[in-house]
């Protein structure tokens, strides 16, 4: 079989996609994407974490209390 | 402020008008290769989703096409990757085949066609099947025209010697 029957092969079975566009409005599932993936983190989780933080830092001898009941 | 400038700034807003300018760019760059419209469009999204992720590595200098069609193809080969051992999907995109095939003979075909390796089918399908030219698929590919060529002549070794009992080859 040479170079040209194996296109003509090729292409009679398997026709080119030709200039199709997609079928239905695909933004809706991009921008459902971009939000779901937002960054999660509230003003009250940074709060949270700085005040346990400072804690910590102010009474290091709570950390193996804490580590114990972890 | 140019659009692709909002984008890497991480306006949705100019993100939707970019999606809308391109969306065809890279919903056609894809189904060209996945040949499947379904997994096409699903592929379109992702390509979006991960141009959104990575908008901060954009350079809004250069121009938008490449680098959507670098990724859009990256995601349709690794598709193609995991289809590889599946039954084939019967979804091929009009126009039709050609009414002379006997369905046997198409079903043959297409199963020589897509047990090729993934790297392999994507030049096939751009320079055989899409009559693209070497050096447009090496740019679609962002490989160098030296590979394509050493592809397409394994993919042609590979389909010659799947399809050699298959009559409509000698009889076209």
């Amino acid at each position: 079989m040479t170079d040209e029957q194996l296109k003509r092969v090729l292409r009679a079975a398997m026709p080119q996609a030709g200039p199709l566009g997609p079928r239905r409005d695909l933004w809706p599932d991009v921008a459902q994407r971009i939000d779901s993936r937002a960054p999660g983190m509230h003003w009250f989780d940074w709060a949270l974490a700085g005040t346990c933080l400072l804690l910590l830092l102010l009474f290091p001898e709570l950390i193996p209390s804490l580590l114990y009941h972890l | 402020m140019e659009l692709l400038e909002k984008v890497v700034e991480g306006d949705q807003d100019a993100f939707e008008i970019l999606f809308r300018q391109f969306q065809g760019f890279v919903y056609s760059w894809i189904v060209r290769i996945v040949r499947n419209q379904a997994a096409a469009e699903d592929l379109t999204v992702e390509t979006f989703w991960r141009i959104w992720k990575s908008r901060r590595r954009m350079d809004p200098q250069k121009p938008f096409e490449p680098w959507a069609r670098r990724i859009a193809v990256n995601l349709s080969i690794d598709y193609l990757k995991q289809l590889r051992y599946e039954l084939p999907v019967s979804e091929t995109p009009s126009p039709p085949v050609d009414p002379a095939l006997r369905k046997e003979e198409r079903d043959q075909i297409e199963r020589a066609f897509r047990t090729l390796p993934a790297d392999l089918r994507a030049v096939a399908t751009l320079a055989l099947i899409e009559e693209l030219s070497q050096q447009e698929v090496a740019e679609a590919l962002s490989i160098p025209l030296g590979t394509v060529k050493t592809r397409l002549f394994r993919a042609s070794r590979l389909l010659r010697r799947k399809l050699s009992g298959l009559r409509v080859g000698n009889d076209r």
